[in-house]
């Protein structure tokens, strides 16, 4: 069967073991994740997106793949069309790389911040959508949920660090606390505050600013992912990893990239897109994602939000 | 509290399903915390700081999934575990009883179901013509719900069907009721005397719904594909039915509903009304009513209007206007909500799922605003630049094609509206929003909870514009979505409901048109 788009961390993990293939270790409806060396990648259907661990293939090869596959089976990659039947094949051609656009000082009017929080807190789901409505003076924090409440709890606190880190440029205890709490928390395959930080770390590369604040948080913040990486699941720590350097799955990378054209027509499907991703993933990025600019913006037009 | 918990080593699950599975626990009896989460620090941490953390937890690593449940009896904490274990295992395909054999051809339906006689035909419109037409050679009427089906294709199973004394109610039909059986996207109404053919979707759904709360009922509602009364087909199946309900003994009033025919159509279908033995009202929105009152045919212009004729026919009495204040006076609450505006609030915008019930609005704002916008405008000259953005007074279909291609109707999916809800509330111009709220089979689960859902998020993100909100609830009280129900949700999201889609129309221009004069 035939992929039609490996990412860049799947191409060069498959790179490094063409003779030994990958094993299954865990198969869900619309993907199967499978280790390869020590890394992991993710085979699956179109619904996926194109990202940098993913691997996609049309859904009737999909569903033929994940009908003939358990844990511990052995899939082969191939990159020539000399093939078996459950083998997949791939080309260099259909290597998804996607960076985000460097920094192009994106400002308020051009993103249009409100409007796309109003979209987030209307559109988005689960504990970070409604921290961000508590954050933005628009509902309360507690539900019937203990777990949840210390969750949100967790999330605000988190958000309130990654504040001060603008205030006092490379303050890098406040931002160290923040990404401890962040990394593995909450629920989801991708832990929300993982995704949280990805979509942080993206928003950070787009933001310029007068004094370089933001791309000297960019760099600090990857420091401290990296080092702190083992907090959290084997699969967000790939992720996490080339978000790092600056790879990120396709919803997010259009959203970014109508961000930074100031494309208003494109900007809001591109995040609808986003926030109907996984069950909160794509909220959680997009929450991150704003939460950078707006701290951007605020630098941008001269103050801190701590003030 | 007792505390159980599963722990699947590395075991990766995608979030939306782990998401359900937190839900579908919850949602157990005696369950008062379910957690599914990934085994990291973080995680096992908020655990213990909600004395939800066990020793075995404690010792889970990032990579596996744990399932954490507190209840309040030992047997329902296990029973959670077990439903988490069996939804974590499943597969999620469906088994089928071994005595179920489901045909794969309409010749082993028709012999699988001797005596069956209609076919309820949804595919792709590239292959639905083909087995319509297997279908009429089988004997048996065609629900062909199935759009973009070649007007050739059209034409060619009518004339068919009509040979063979069938329907084809379609393509692209929505809405039918045949033998109180609804068919697609329809309400749970009474049975009665009164026979529908429509042209339309939402028409037919609102023509029933208020035969029902008028006292009235259904014998059956046929509806004929919007392009029936194109003179390219020139009203085949409008004219079958006619046939059909004359015959009918339970149908005393036959009512059309539709848009404005072609004209040679109109004439043949008004010419075909002369001759029929039963009253007729005609409901032609958009269209003039002389011709049909020319015909001996009960002309009205709204569908509240027909509806009312129409009972009034089929308890053998004249059928005369509906009044004006039939649903009551709403004087003082305009002028409640009149004073509750600001002096730039000035136009009305109408969001709705409904094309027809659109039509219908327009039509009754006509009177007192004169013309509106829209997508779907009274006149050519009121068509909006772009049916996404609003201008002065609005009224948009949002079910109209530019808004559905590649995604489900907004009766089904109310994104597009909410999405518009809050657009419209964005604009300090806005005085008031009107919205349908159609509900029966085939609709949203809760389209009015989406409503307030949408509305209650609006208000607090632009509080310092406050429009009205008025809106009509399509539906029936045995409805899937109940009617009280619906309406009660409404209320409490300080939503105005008004009992008949022309009533909410109304109600929305005066307002709209005290405030001008106050404000001048």
């Amino acid at each position: 069967m035939q992929a039609f788009s490996v990412g860049i961390g799947a191409w060069q993990a498959l790179s490094a073991s063409f003779e030994t293939g990958a094993t299954v270790v865990s198969v869900a409806r619309r993907s199967l994740y499978c280790q390869a060396g020590t890394d992991l990648l993710c085979v699956g259907s179109e619904a996926i997106e194109r990202g940098p661990i993913n691997i996609l293939l049309n859904d009737d090869d999909w569903k033929m793949l994940r009908g003939s596959v358990t844990v511990g089976t052995r899939l082969k990659f191939k990159d020539n069309l000399a093939c078996g039947p459950m083998d997949i094949n791939w080309s260099k051609s259909i290597i998804f790389a996607a960076k985000c656009p460097e920094a192009t000082g994106v400002t308020a009017p051009q993103a249009n911040l409100k409007n796309l929080w109003n979209l987030l807190y209307l559109q988005g789901k689960g504990p970070v959508a409604e921290t961000v409505g508590y954050l933005l003076g628009r509902q309360g924090l507690t539900s019937s949920d203990p777990v949840m409440n210390k969750v949100k709890k967790k999330i605000v606190y988190s958000l309130k660090l990654l504040k001060k880190g603008w205030q006092r440029p490379y303050c890098r205890p406040d931002l160290a606390e923040a990404v401890k709490n962040l990394l593995g928390l909450g629920p989801g395959l991708t832990p929300l505050g993982d995704d949280f930080l990805v979509g942080y770390l993206s928003g950070l590369t787009l933001v310029g600013d007068r004094n370089g604040v933001s791309q000297g948080l960019r760099s600090e913040l990857r420091v401290l992912i990296i080092d702190h990486l083992a907090q959290t699941n084997e699969i967000s720590q790939a992720h996490l990893r080339w978000a790092c350097a600056g790879y990120y799955t396709e919803p997010l990378i259009l959203l970014l990239t109508g961000l930074a054209e100031g494309n208003q027509r494109h900007l809001h499907p591109a995040i609808i897109n986003l926030l109907q991703r996984g069950a909160t993933s794509g909220t959680d990025t997009a929450a991150g994602l704003l939460w950078a600019l707006e701290h951007g913006k605020e630098m941008h037009n001269g103050y801190s939000m701590a003030h | 509290m007792v505390i159980q918990w599963l722990i699947k080593p590395k075991m990766y699950q995608d979030s939306v399903k782990l998401m359900k599975l937190s839900a579908e626990i919850a949602g157990q009896d005696g369950i008062r915390q379910a957690s599914v989460i990934m085994a990291t620090d973080m995680n096992k941490n908020t655990l213990k700081e909600a004395d939800m953390l066990v020793p075995e937890i404690a010792a889970a690593g990032a990579n596996d999934l744990v399932i954490v449940i507190g209840a309040d009896t030992e047997e329902q904490a296990k029973g959670a575990i077990a439903l988490a274990e069996n939804m974590l295992t499943s597969t999620g395909g469906k088994k089928s009883k071994s005595q179920e054999v489901l045909p794969r051809t309409l010749e082993s339906a028709c012999q699988a179901l001797p005596g069956s006689n209609l076919a309820l035909i949804s595919l792709p419109g590239c292959y639905a013509a083909a087995e319509a037409m297997k279908a009429i050679n089988l004997g048996l009427n065609v629900h062909l719900f199935s759009d973009n089906v070649s007007l050739e294709d059209e034409i060619r199973l009518k004339q068919r069907a009509a040979q063979k004394g069938l329907l084809v109610m379609g393509p692209d039909c929505g809405t039918a009721i045949i033998n109180g059986v609804p068919l697609a996207f329809a309400n749970v109404v009474a049975r009665g005397k009164i026979g529908i053919i429509g042209a339309s979707g939402t028409g037919i759904q609102e023509a029933t719904v208020l035969i029902e709360r008028l006292g009235g009922g259904i014998s059956h509602a046929i509806g004929t594909g919007g392009r029936d009364l194109s003179d390219a087909v020139g009203g085949i199946m409008m004219l079958q039915g006619i046939d059909i309900l004359e015959k009918d003994p339970a149908t005393k009033v036959i009512m059309l509903v539709s848009k404005p025919a072609g004209p040679q159509t109109t004439t043949r279908i008004l010419a075909r009304v002369k001759q029929c033995k039963k009253p007729v009202v005609v409901c032609l929105i958009k269209g003039e009513l002389t011709a049909i009152n020319e015909s001996g045919a009960v002309g009205a212009a709204t569908l509240e209007d027909a509806v009312y004729k129409a009972i009034s026919l089929a308890n053998e009495e004249v059928a005369v206007p509906i009044p004006d204040n039939y649903w009551g006076d709403f004087s003082k609450e305009i002028q409640r909500l009149a004073s509750s505006l600001k002096p730039g609030q000035r136009y009305l915008r109408g969001l709705f799922t409904g094309g027809t019930l659109a039509d219908e609005a327009m039509i009754v704002l006509r009177e007192i605003l004169g013309d509106v916008y829209s997508n779907i405008p009274l006149r050519p000259e009121y068509r909006l630049p772009s049916a996404r953005k609003s201008q002065a007074n609005t009224v948009v279909d949002l079910g109209d094609d530019e808004f559905t291609q590649g995604r489900p109707h907004p009766m089904i999916d109310p994104l597009p509206r909410n999405e518009r809800i809050l657009q419209e509330f964005a604009d300090p111009e806005v005085a008031l929003i009107l919205c349908d709220v159609v509900t029966g089979y085939g609709s949203h689960r809760d389209p009015a909870g989406e409503l307030a859902q949408a509305v209650s998020k609006a208000r607090q993100a632009y509080p310092e514009n406050n429009p009205v909100i008025i809106a009509f609830v399509c539906g029936t009280e045995a409805d899937p979505q109940p009617l009280s129900q619906q309406v009660e949700i409404l209320k409490e999201a300080a939503i105005i409901v008004m009992p008949s889609n022309a009533a909410a129309a109304k109600t929305a221009g005066k307002l709209i048109e005290l405030h001008a004069k106050q404000g001048v």
